[in-house]
């Protein structure tokens, strides 16, 4: 096509020449992954035990048994308190930084009341502002307090049946139960799929989700450099007078920022792979697929903007709502299981749900090319309509 | 021989008519300048001759091809030069130039010596390579200039090339023209809402207004309508005479009125400053100011269309 070299080594020299590019599509989510990987490298890489703050007013050896107990289902923070009482407005104060969702209380003489089998009720402050995670918070440590009454009433039992003391049976008794808990009659047997693999790590989740996201950012760079020409100057209207048709001026803004996308793609898994030890899988050919399929989506959506808006700020907004709906939905910011039915259900017409699965399926669940061929596929669709949109709307254009 | 030859073009934007049955013909080598107000036209004429604009009815020629069906041939042969600052900031003036240049295909070599000398032609050799976000706008408006020469275009389109120019660069732009007419034989639309420039650069002036060809013809023969000289009158009162009454004298040869201002067209100068004199005094009328001198353009607008051409 007569003048593409020319068209094309503009563009290149503008976008590339752009500090802004580089930082909205390298430096933004490089900060991002490494961010919220280690924010969230418990919840993502499978150890989602939430913290509970523990004031041990008793200090006794049943409290401290209570707390060491509680540890195994949640992460237990303790706090010492010499006062007497602890009141709601202490309890305030430790979460009011939103650091901590509860606190749990273990009053004074919880050890004597124990013993005298007195009640002797635990205090559960919650966050109001986090109610909800306050409630599974106090689920689990239900479920630890009812396995200590299971215990006792057991203990209790089998030294009545048995005829022998209740501190000589308890240690059988915690044995059985032990055993019982830790090997359950209906066992679950584990099944790897991919074996040697080792769990993916944070930075495994993140940098195909965060590359896939700040790459839409590119349709600005397609959008927005078409309506610059064309509004505030007259390179425009200079290049269609020649005689490069209307379709290869076009096309030199998207295949810039096409390329634009495709490196900051190897850049951010290349840092994946090199300072984070982020496993690829050996399907670097799929892998190179995906990223390409993917980041015609962006092009494609600045370049059917730009056909139909000159508006840079409407273009922007649009954009913007765009990376943020698309991978929140799709499955690029958020695991998709997070998600509610429905929301998994309209994840599949995003292409981030496309191609993250195509990405998760060749890094982390062993398939081949042939195997994501499908999703692939369907990723091409999502790249070549608005494309198709894009340059049928410049081509039938009448006037510049 | 005929550069252009436009017949009968209509141009409307939606209920807007931008261009109503316009006939015109560029000879070959010349200076057209088409002088109108903002909104007259012009900038579509320009687009309309550049294939940037369809047009809804008419003819049109552009150096011997026939528009729209052979936009293509046409594209190869126009050079235009918009309004708007048609270059990249980011770039180098040389960049820009290489560029601009490689979208018409030109060999490296033939470009490299293309460049050099369309840069000579509007001064900037020695800022070639700066950037343009560093240039003055009478620089940048040079190198929009330059931009539009490298293909060596048989006809260049000129959309008001001085707007917000320096006088240095004005005449730098003027020189440029003047050479290219002269040496390259180079066919220029002109166009510009700046009578001096048109008087002083064109062979041939279109007057639009509207949408509308008010008058086409050399400056001194469009001057000479007017007479030798021009009487103009401004009066203290805001209606003037009227015109009817005037047009009865046999010595004036044109009359037009604005804004409480009177200005006549005439053979015999004195006898027509007689004749005002006394139709203000029978009128009542008190005198501002009277001035007789050789017809300008500005009168000419200003009897054409009844408006200055800055309103």
């Amino acid at each position: 096509m007569r003048g593409l070299s020319t068209v094309l080594w503009k563009d290149f020299l503008l976008l590339y020449g752009n500090p802004a590019a580089a930082v909205l599509l390298i430096v933004l989510p490089l900060i991002m992954i490494v961010f919220v990987s280690f924010a969230f490298e418990k919840l993502l890489i499978g150890d989602p035990r939430l913290d509970l703050s523990v004031v041990d007013l008793d200090d006794s050896a049943a409290s401290r048994d209570l707390t060491h107990d509680l540890d195994e289902v949640v992460s237990v923070k303790e706090h010492a308190w010499d006062q007497d009482r602890f009141t709601g407005e202490d309890a305030a104060g430790l979460f009011g930084s939103g650091r901590r969702v509860a606190v749990l209380v273990i009053p004074r003489q919880f050890e004597e009341r124990r013993a005298a089998d007195e009640p002797s009720p635990l205090q559960l402050y919650v966050d109001p502002a986090q109610r909800g995670l306050a409630s599974t918070l106090r689920s689990a440590v239900e479920n630890r307090l009812q396995s200590e009454d299971l215990l006792e009433t057991t203990t209790t039992v089998v030294a009545e049946v048995s005829g022998r003391p209740s501190e000589e049976v308890r240690p059988d008794v915690e044995a059985a139960l032990a055993e019982a808990l830790s090997d359950p009659s209906i066992p679950i047997d584990e099944q790897d799929l991919i074996e040697g693999r080792s769990l993916p790590s944070a930075f495994e989740q993140t940098v195909p989700g965060f590359t896939l996201m700040f790459s839409v950012f590119l349709a600005s760079a397609v959008a927005g450099q078409i309506a610059l020409e064309r509004r505030t100057r007259g390179t425009w209207f200079r290049t269609l007078a020649s005689p490069v048709g209307r379709p290869v001026v076009v096309l030199g803004t998207v295949l810039a920022a096409f390329s634009l996308g495709v490196l900051q793609s190897v850049i951010l898994f290349a840092i994946g792979r090199f300072a984070f030890g982020m496993e690829l899988g050996s399907e670097y050919l799929g892998l190179a697929l995906a990223i390409i399929l993917f980041q015609m989506v962006p092009a494609g959506l600045g370049l059917a903007l730009a056909g139909y808006t000159d508006n840079i700020q409407l273009q922007n907004n649009i954009i913007n709502l765009s990376v943020l709906l698309f991978a929140v939905i799709g499955g690029a910011l958020l695991p998709l299981f997070l998600l509610p039915d429905w929301m998994q259900f309209l994840s599949r017409f995003t292409p981030h749900f496309w191609a993250m699965q195509s990405l998760h399926d060749l890094m982390f669940r062993g398939r081949d090319l042939a195997d994501v061929a499908f999703k692939l596929s369907i990723l091409a669709v999502f790249a070549v309509i608005p494309l198709t949109l894009g340059f049928l709307r410049f081509q039938f254009q009448r006037d510049a | 021989m005929k550069s252009v030859t436009i017949r009968g073009l209509h141009k409307s934007y939606g209920d807007q008519h931008a261009l109503r049955g316009i006939d015109l013909e560029f000879r070959e080598g010349e200076i057209f300048g088409l002088l109108g107000p903002n909104g007259a036209g012009k900038t579509t004429l320009v687009y309309i001759l550049a294939t940037l604009r369809s047009f809804d009815e008419g003819a049109v020629t552009v150096c011997s091809y026939a528009l729209p069906k052979k936009s293509q041939q046409v594209r190869e042969s126009v050079g235009i030069v918009p309004q708007e600052l048609a270059v990249y900031d980011e770039f180098t003036a040389r960049r820009n130039l290489l560029y601009f240049g490689g979208l018409y295909g030109i060999p490296s070599k033939t470009l490299k010596e293309r460049i050099a000398q369309a840069l000579q032609l509007v001064g900037l050799t020695d800022h070639a390579d700066k950037r343009v976000a560093t240039f003055s706008g009478g620089m940048k408006r040079r190198l929009n200039l330059a931009a539009g020469l490298l293909h060596r275009p048989r006809l260049l389109l000129l959309d008001e090339p001085t707007v917000g120019v320096d006088p240095q660069s004005r005449h730098r732009i003027f020189e440029a023209i003047r050479q290219l007419s002269r040496e390259v034989g180079m066919t220029i639309l002109y166009t510009t809402h700046y009578m001096e420039e048109a008087e002083d650069l064109c062979d041939r002036l279109a007057i639009l207004d509207h949408g509308t060809l008010v008058a086409c013809d050399t400056v001194p023969a469009l001057l000479r309508s007017l007479g030798p000289a021009v009487v103009r009158i401004e009066f203290e009162e805001s209606m003037p005479l009227a015109e009817s009454r005037l047009l009865a004298q046999p010595c004036f040869s044109s009359v037009s009125t604005a804004d409480g201002v009177l200005q006549v067209g005439t053979e015999q100068p004195e006898e027509a400053l007689r004749a005002l004199l006394e139709f203000a005094r029978q009128d009542g009328l008190h005198i501002r100011d009277i001035q007789v001198r050789p017809p300008s353009l500005q009168e000419l607008f200003l009897q054409l269309t009844g408006s200055d051409l800055r309103d």
